[in-house]
């Protein structure tokens, strides 16, 4: 009989090399006599490769966290391994360090590449510190092509915001709200300074934002509380208007001291002459008209949303669509709109009632463990599967956020999640096993962060079992692609949207935290179809309505980068 | 032997270079097993790092006898093998190495070097994150800083003793955790 106990200990002891020579013949005698004891020594081997494996790749980290890696300390010699730990810290901490991330950079773990997409982002501007204002609201925007491109409800950082046409409202940090009408080039400086180039730029500025600076090559505009708009309409020329309050203009062109101006007063520099003009509150767009204007602009949009989620309803293969429209709250129920549907109502476990992408638009917010929306799709297979959603994602708290999942502990279950870092992941499973390897599975690199957090992003996933081949896209452009290698009937059934559908199942085995995987976000329009879209249909259904395209489609081009 | 399709040694013959690229590619990909299995043998990390460097050179020298599509795992399994029994009779008086007979008796059994080690790394990762502090401290003296038992006691400043213990239960716990993890693991 073997002693479990023992064995652990001579183990412990052999993998720490203290083993002693007793110890030693009596652990050979144990590894000899029991494959118990042989399966036993392989755990803890693998173990402890395992454990030294971290712990180097660690190390690894640590130094580099210490250099930002250049493209130019690559090699193209393959050296796999750092070597020890102490010749890393000798003179050739370089060489070795540049080795050593050549490693990693060739065949990066899932972790290393985290770290670094954090670091370029990092590296591109993406810290929370760098950030000055919000983007509140965008009308109808053309963005220049060397501008910043920030998401709606996004974090501005410091830099050259340049529009060719449209309206846009900032809500600095400091609590000045900027209006800027295009075409407008704005450099973005601190919470509490811009600079105005081009455009005409309005600010409105609370007791706390006092003392907020424009500049413009003529002069610089310090606010003393009020309300001010400036119009720079050359390179030499620029006029101020003041509605309310006091303003001093310094610099350029004025001399010396300052000269302040009161609500009623303006001026107007051209060809580096000074004089005053009447203020006009009507050559500028105020936040009231601004949001009057936004609100038509909106409802436009919804009106063009509409139609086409009507058009969508008759898509071929459509089993599942919730267009999150007029939803029964008393009943707890989500309508299925396809009309050619296979699958009932979902019915709302948890979840909040919560505005979607537009403030009249129905959504259901998923934040608790339990919120979920559970729906049964009729019991069959399907070769392909394509999943459709558009989703505001708060954050990504969970190491697993499950948007999607169905058939739970079935050959052919789909998982469709994002994960800690930011990567969208859709799986398959390929056998019946409660294991890692049986399943099929594709993953996006990290795409979706912080930036994009509050904002709505369209994600669909392609399982196309036809052609052995799965992709993802986010919002209607493909970010990653493989081979479905071992293809299954996709297995239709129970289906939880936002949350992981278990089994409940005597047997099973008990859940664990890496079981709590809810999404934390809003949906407001969700899809399944029982074939493999094209990526023009994908794109149609990712397509943002015309009026805020402009302002709305640059996540998915910063979020490649 | 290894057989080559035309196809194969066609792209060998264009390209000699790219092939070596490839198979040093597979290297760094699997390396965690190859780590794991060499140090199931050598459990000196020293040795064992010098190992790994050491059956790295024999795979890119010999990597023009590997065919794609065939199992990297165990063609890169066999040099390693081969390299540990040679180290081992270079120090066939040290204590801390098992037999050969032993040995033999284990990797017999081994089909194969395990896979999914990134994955297995992901969630080991997660697991030590949970551990309590004074176990992640000797962990980390053990793994990180190459200290054995009796330099973990001193640093940690307690009893050699109770430094076994802490990583015995340490080790223990991880496995659990690392068991729950992939038996739980999805996509």
């Amino acid at each position: 009989m073997l002693d479990e106990p023992r064995l652990e200990t001579l183990l412990n002891a052999y993998f720490d090399q203290s083993l002693s020579a007793e110890e030693k013949a009596e652990l050979e005698q144990m590894l000899l006599s029991s494959a118990r004891a042989r399966e036993t020594f392989r755990r803890h081997a693998d173990q402890h490769g395992l454990l030294r494996e971290w712990a180097l790749r660690n190390q690894g980290a640590d130094l580099a966290s210490m250099a930002v890696p250049q493209a130019s300390t690559r090699d193209s010699r393959v050296v796999p391994f750092p070597k020890k730990t102490i010749y890393w810290l000798g003179a050739g901490l370089a060489a070795c360090l540049a080795v050593a991330l050549l490693a990693f950079w060739r065949q990066p773990s899932p972790a290393d590449e985290s770290s670094r997409a954090r670091t370029v982002a990092r590296a591109d501007g993406e810290v929370p510190w760098n950030k000055v204002a919000l983007l509140a609201e965008a009308v109808d925007v053309e963005w220049a092509s060397d501008s910043i491109r920030p998401a709606l409800g996004g974090a501005l950082p410091k830099g050259w915001l340049k529009i060719q046409r449209g309206i846009l409202r900032l809500d600095f940090y400091s609590g000045v709200r900027v209006v800027v009408e295009g075409p407008a080039e704005v450099q973005l400086l601190s919470p509490e300074e811009a600079r105005l180039e081009r455009g005409k730029l309005t600010a409105y500025v609370t007791p706390p934002a006092v003392g907020f600076t424009v500049h413009n090559r003529e002069f610089t505009v310090v606010d003393r509380g009020t309300e001010f708009g400036m119009n720079a309409t050359g390179p030499s020329s620029c006029e101020v208007h003041v509605f309310k309050g006091e303003v001093a203009l310094q610099g350029g062109i004025i001399k010396s001291g300052e000269k302040l101006l009161f609500g009623g007063d303006g001026v107007s520099v051209r060809d580096g002459k000074l004089t005053s003009i009447a203020p006009d509150p009507n050559r500028f767009v105020n936040p009231e008209l601004l949001r009057t204007i936004s609100d038509q602009a909106l409802a436009a949009n919804l009106s063009e949303w509409k139609a086409r989620s009507d058009a969508f309803r008759s898509t071929p293969g459509l089993g599942v669509y919730f267009d999150f429209e007029d939803i029964d709250f008393n009943r707890q129920v989500l309508r299925n709109r396809s009309l050619s549907p296979r699958s009932g109502d979902g019915v709302i476990i948890g979840c909040e009632s919560v505005p979607g992408r537009w403030a009249q638009k129905g959504a259901l917010g998923f934040a608790r463990t339990s919120d979920r929306v559970r729906f049964r799709m009729e019991e069959g297979t399907t070769p392909s599967l394509t999943l459709l959603a558009w989703v505001r994602v708060d954050g990504l708290p969970l190491q697993h956020n499950q948007i999607f999942s169905m058939a739970p502990m079935q050959v052919g279950e789909v998982h469709w999640k994002l994960n800690e870092e930011g990567k969208i992941l859709v799986g398959v499973r390929a056998v019946n096993e409660a294991s890692w390897g049986a399943w099929e599975r594709l993953e996006s690199p990290p795409v979706i962060g912080e930036k994009d957090f509050g904002c709505w992003l369209r994600l669909a996933a392609v399982l196309d079992g036809e052609h052995g081949v799965m992709k993802l896209y986010l919002n209607g452009r493909e970010v990653a692609s493989g081979p479905w290698k071992r293809v299954v009937p996709i297995k239709l059934g129970v289906a939880d949207l936002g949350n992981l559908a278990m089994f409940s199942a005597d047997g099973q085995p008990e859940p664990t935290e890496t079981q709590v995987r809810n999404f934390g976000g809003r949906i407001d329009e969700f899809a399944v179809v029982t074939r493999a879209l094209s990526a023009a249909e994908i794109r149609e259904f990712s397509k943002w309505p015309e009026m805020l395209r402009a302002g709305l489609d640059t996540p998915a081009e910063t979020s490649k980068n | 032997m290894f057989f080559r399709t035309p196809a194969v040694l066609m792209s060998e013959k264009n390209d000699p270079d790219s092939h070596v690229a490839e198979v040093q590619g597979l290297f760094i990909k699997h390396q965690p097993a190859v780590r794991g299995f060499i140090l199931s043998m050598i459990p000196d990390f020293s040795l064992a790092d010098d190992l790994v460097q050491e059956t790295f050179l024999v795979v890119t020298k010999k990597a023009h006898t590997f065919e794609m599509g065939t199992s990297f795992l165990a063609w890169v399994g066999s040099i390693a093998r081969y390299k540990v029994l040679e180290t081992l009779r270079q120090h066939s008086r040290r204590n801390c190495f098992l037999s050969e007979e032993v040995l033999e008796a284990l990797v017999v059994e081994q089909e194969h070097l395990s896979t999914n080690t990134d994955i297995c790394l992901q969630h080991l990762a997660t697991c030590i994150s949970k551990l309590a502090p004074q176990a992640r401290k000797a962990i980390e003296l053990r793994y990180r800083r190459d200290c054995r038992p009796p330099e973990v006691a001193r640093l940690m400043g307690c009893t050699m003793q109770s430094a076994n213990v802490t990583l015995s239960r340490a080790r223990a716990f991880l496995r659990n955790c690392l068991d729950q993890q992939m038996r739980t693991s999805t996509i």
